[in-house]
């Protein structure tokens, strides 16, 4: 029987796992951006409206993502702000290219 | 200012089909790229050396999982000095991998180079040849003067707002805008391992300093057994559970330490 009686918190990080979820999570968001450059432009939202309504979509389905990790994030993810930061510059070029296209097709006709 | 209007066929016969053609373009070149990679073959040496210094990165990484004895012979069996698999097989393959980081690597990363430069190229002077001289769309946020010789090129008109932009823009937009696209699509660019493995050969990995630098790192690895938290765990589970609890109660008392 072991006669350390220290209570270390052991932290066992498989990085597998942590890719596969960094995976999973950014096609999340790149969905996200699809859906809301799409929605975007259909309403005709202009300069800020429309990035305040990108960065406001990717805190709520950063919300959602957090919920379904039962909120605690660390267990799954290496941080909560890698969550919402790496999915949304992985959805912003995306973003920006369906809410131009959809800005024009309903808008400009 | 008030908005232009433009003409409706601009958005059937320019925007989408723009969009549409480059879509299918990276398609196509996702899929040639996979099957001029099903042919190559793969050298087993290499692979093999490769393949061990994978498994002493593992080694040493999860060595807290281990035992000191199941290390030890771990590591003996990486570092000793006459037979271990360190000391041995670079020798053999150095010449080897010299010879073969020359041609044949080289020819395979200029051809994954190529498809990826080509179809990009020929895509972009097709969007310049057929749309050029006139107003294709307009972006929905503010840009400054200096993006205007970049958005507008080929429509002379200093004062037109530098938000409404030639077809040349509207490529790069969808060169940025696709790649979210094709990674929903088709999948991350998984490669197996042979694949990895040939990558780094291909980056100058030289056999000898790697094997050098990772039986280094084993043996300066100062090892440590983690689990010997698993068997107090274990003792207290059994307690419990030995004076009648619920297996639920059993478990929560036991991880309550941790």
């Amino acid at each position: 029987m072991s006669a350390q009686s220290a209570s270390k918190k052991l932290i066992v990080i498989d990085p597998e796992k942590v890719a596969n979820n960094a995976k999973v999570n950014g096609v999340v968001f790149q969905f996200l951006a699809i859906v809301a450059g799409i929605v975007c432009g259909c309403l005709g939202l202009t300069d800020l409206k429309g990035f305040a309504a990108f960065v406001a979509a990717n805190v709520a389905i950063g919300g959602a993502v957090v919920a379904k990790c039962g909120f605690k994030p660390s267990k799954y993810f290496v941080g909560i702000d890698k969550v919402i930061v790496d999915g949304a510059s992985l959805g912003f070029g995306t973003f920006v290219l369906f809410w131009t296209l959809f800005y024009n097709i309903c808008h400009l006709f | 200012m008030s908005t232009l209007r433009l003409d409706s066929d601009i958005r059937n016969w320019v925007l989408i089909p723009i969009t549409v053609a480059m879509f299918f373009v990276g398609i196509v070149r996702h899929n040639i790229g996979k099957l001029m990679h099903r042919d190559r073959k793969v050298d087993l040496k290499a692979l093999r050396e490769a393949q061990a210094v994978i498994r002493a990165e593992r080694l040493r990484n999860n060595s807290g999982y281990l035992q000191s004895a199941g290390f030890r012979m771990r590591k003996h069996f990486f570092c000793a000095p006459e037979t271990g698999v360190f000391n041995q097989a670079a020798k053999k393959a150095n010449p080897q991998a010299q010879m073969l980081s020359d041609p044949t690597m080289m020819t395979s990363m200029l051809t994954k180079n190529l498809n990826f430069i080509v179809p990009n190229m020929l895509t972009a002077g097709w969007v310049n040849f057929f749309f050029t001289g006139f107003v294709v769309g307009k972006v929905p946020f503010p840009l400054t003067q200096r993006f205007r010789g970049m958005l507008q090129r080929g429509i002379e008109l200093q004062s037109l707002d530098v938000t409404y932009i030639s077809s040349l823009s509207w490529y790069f937009l969808n060169f940025f805008g696709l790649r979210g696209v094709f990674n929903l699509c088709l999948g991350e660019n998984t490669l197996d391992d042979t694949q990895a493995m040939q990558q780094q050969m291909a980056m100058g990995m030289n056999t000898e300093k790697a094997f050098a630098s990772v039986k280094e790192n084993l043996d300066m690895l100062d090892h440590e057994f983690v689990l010997y938290v698993a068997e107090r765990r274990a003792e207290r589970l059994l307690r419990r559970l030995v004076s009648g609890a619920a297996v639920g109660e059993a478990r929560a008392f036991a991880n309550a330490e941790f």
